[in-house]
């Protein structure tokens, strides 16, 4: 019973917490990464980090819904209007959208091993291998 | 949408130590378009290739594209594609290796899109806007690319303007349709200048092109040299002969462009100008206004375009009346026929559906009022379902 209802009161305080954080390498973290710098590197519009590091923006997969709030709420586009903006760059030949991984712990341990990386993870997933760079 | 290179993973397998230096990081990438439409009038011939019965090649489009990555600097890029209307003859759009000087410029050689309009070097892709495609009133140029080089410059004016400059040069030839004719079109000297301030939701750009043009084919020829004949009766008439040449002349292009994209609300307007330095084609114009808004899934849109010229046709001596050239034909009707009037407007509502991911689906009613050079009205009717892979 105890455990019972440490598992209900654990899963409604991540319900609470539930939050997105955008996270930068350690390497990274002097200079940090305000939520402007993060739209313009995830448009191709920015290149290198504050830090001087290559921009290397990582993505969770389309349709997920945490990609959705984030290009909603960071990047201020639908999925549809990001995709036709990567698609007009593409076939331009002016650049490529951020590579894609398919779950926290992938872009966790991308981000991790990779200065200048960027990504976005859901709060509760925040361990000590990254740095937030500011959440929402 | 992007698809590593299974060389690649091949190259890293093969290697236990490190990742060999050959190794070329590949990328491909696609986009298609099928669609079919319908026009109400067989007899108004338009940019657009529609008529009464249905037909499902003017706006069908397949393309391939392939970027390698050689290095951090330097990449190759080349895009093919098969159009519905060409009888999906592979056509080689894009081919250029880009340089990136730094994080502000690049340059390109080889074969590039000239960026003439807003729209040009992504026209190809319709899922990158929201018409079926653009208004021909206004896109109505009868080729897209040029050999050559191009200089990419762009810099954060402030921190939310965001601003390029864009300089090409390079030339140009193929078989073209002018006057109805299929032509030899030989551009020269391509030079151009495109401008660009982007601030969030709006985007300013400004371009000028220049290059030296000659135009010819079969007919312009004999009625050339017929013009040229002294036999001919008060002839020969040399003043009328260059009037109508296309060689080697001067053509400036003009665009300016206003594209928002703001609150779900899209506007977009465009004005462009063609001017011949002499001939007998008379200087024109085509413009347009677009407006849009995004609820949902669903864009619906409405665009009034226009094209229209000023009347002069240059002559510097009136062209004769009653001389008969040699084939039989009266020459001042010969002459009138290969005036390129053009008046016309059109108004396209429609309505894009993002039914999935990458994949949209379109529908457009389109009226055309032509007024020159022959007086005549259709409606066009289309659906077209765009996606990129």
């Amino acid at each position: 019973m105890k455990l019972v209802i440490a598992v209900l009161f654990s899963f409604f305080t991540s319900l609470v917490m539930a939050g997105t954080s955008v996270i930068i390498n350690p390497a990274d973290a002097g200079s940090g990464l305000s939520k402007g710098d993060a739209k313009k590197i995830f448009l191709g519009k920015m290149k290198s980090l504050p830090s001087g590091a290559k921009a290397q923006p990582i993505d969770q997969a389309a349709g997920s819904a945490i990609r959705g709030s984030f290009l909603d709420t960071v990047v201020g586009k639908s999925e549809s209007q990001y995709k036709s903006f990567w698609a007009k760059k593409v076939f331009t030949g002016k650049g490529k959208p951020p590579a894609e991984k398919a779950s926290d712990a992938e872009v966790k341990a991308f981000v991790a091993s990779t200065p200048g990386a960027v990504g976005y993870i859901d709060s509760g997933s925040l361990d000590g291998t990254v740095t937030e760079a500011f959440a929402y | 949408m992007r698809l590593k290179s299974p060389l690649l993973a091949i190259a890293m397998t093969a290697s236990t130590v490190s990742v060999p230096a050959w190794a070329i990081e590949l990328d491909f990438n696609g986009f298609i378009s099928v669609g079919g439409g319908i026009s109400s009038n067989d007899e108004l011939n338009l940019d657009i290739d529609y008529n009464e019965d249905v037909s499902f090649d003017e706006d069908s489009i397949l393309g391939i594209q392939t970027t390698a990555a050689i290095n951090d600097k330097m990449s190759l890029t080349a895009q093919l594609v098969a159009r519905g209307k060409d009888d999906y003859d592979l056509e080689a759009e894009w081919a250029f290796v880009s340089y990136e000087i730094n994080d502000e410029a690049y340059g390109r050689a080889g074969r590039l899109r000239v960026p003439f309009f807003a729209y040009s070097e992504s026209i190809d892709v319709g899922y990158s806007y929201h018409w079926i495609r653009p208004p021909s009133e206004v896109y109505r140029l009868p080729f897209s690319s040029i050999d050559g080089v191009d200089a990419n410059y762009t810099t954060w004016l402030t921190d939310d303007w965001e601003t390029s400059a864009q300089v090409y040069f390079g030339t140009y030839s193929d078989e073209v349709d002018v006057f109805g004719q299929e032509s030899e079109l030989d551009l020269k000297n391509g030079t151009g200048l495109v401008l660009t301030a982007n601030y969030d939701w709006l985007t300013l750009r400004g371009s000028v092109h220049y290059a030296t043009v000659t135009v010819t084919n079969d007919d312009i020829e004999a009625l050339d040299s017929a013009l040229r004949n002294p036999l001919l009766p008060g002839g020969p008439y040399d003043s009328v002969a260059d009037d109508i040449a296309v060689d080697e002349n001067d053509v400036m292009f003009y665009e300016a462009a206003v594209l928002a994209d703001y609150n779900d609300y899209i506007f977009v307007a465009e004005w462009t100008m063609l001017d011949y330095d002499r001939s007998a084609i008379p200087d024109d114009t085509g413009w347009m206004i677009s407006v849009g808004k995004r609820i949902g899934a669903f864009t619906p849109h409405l665009t009034f375009a226009k094209e229209e010229d000023d009347g002069e046709t240059g002559f510097s001596d009136p062209v004769p009346a009653g001389i008969t050239l040699p084939d039989g034909r009266d020459l001042k009707a010969v002459v009138d026929g290969l005036e390129t009037e053009a008046l016309q407007e059109s108004w396209i509502a429609g309505v894009r559906w993002d039914v999935m991911p990458s994949a949209a689906l379109k529908f457009e009613a389109q009226y055309t009022d032509r007024k020159e050079p022959e007086d005549d009205d259709t409606m066009i009717y289309s659906v077209v379902l765009d996606a990129v892979f």
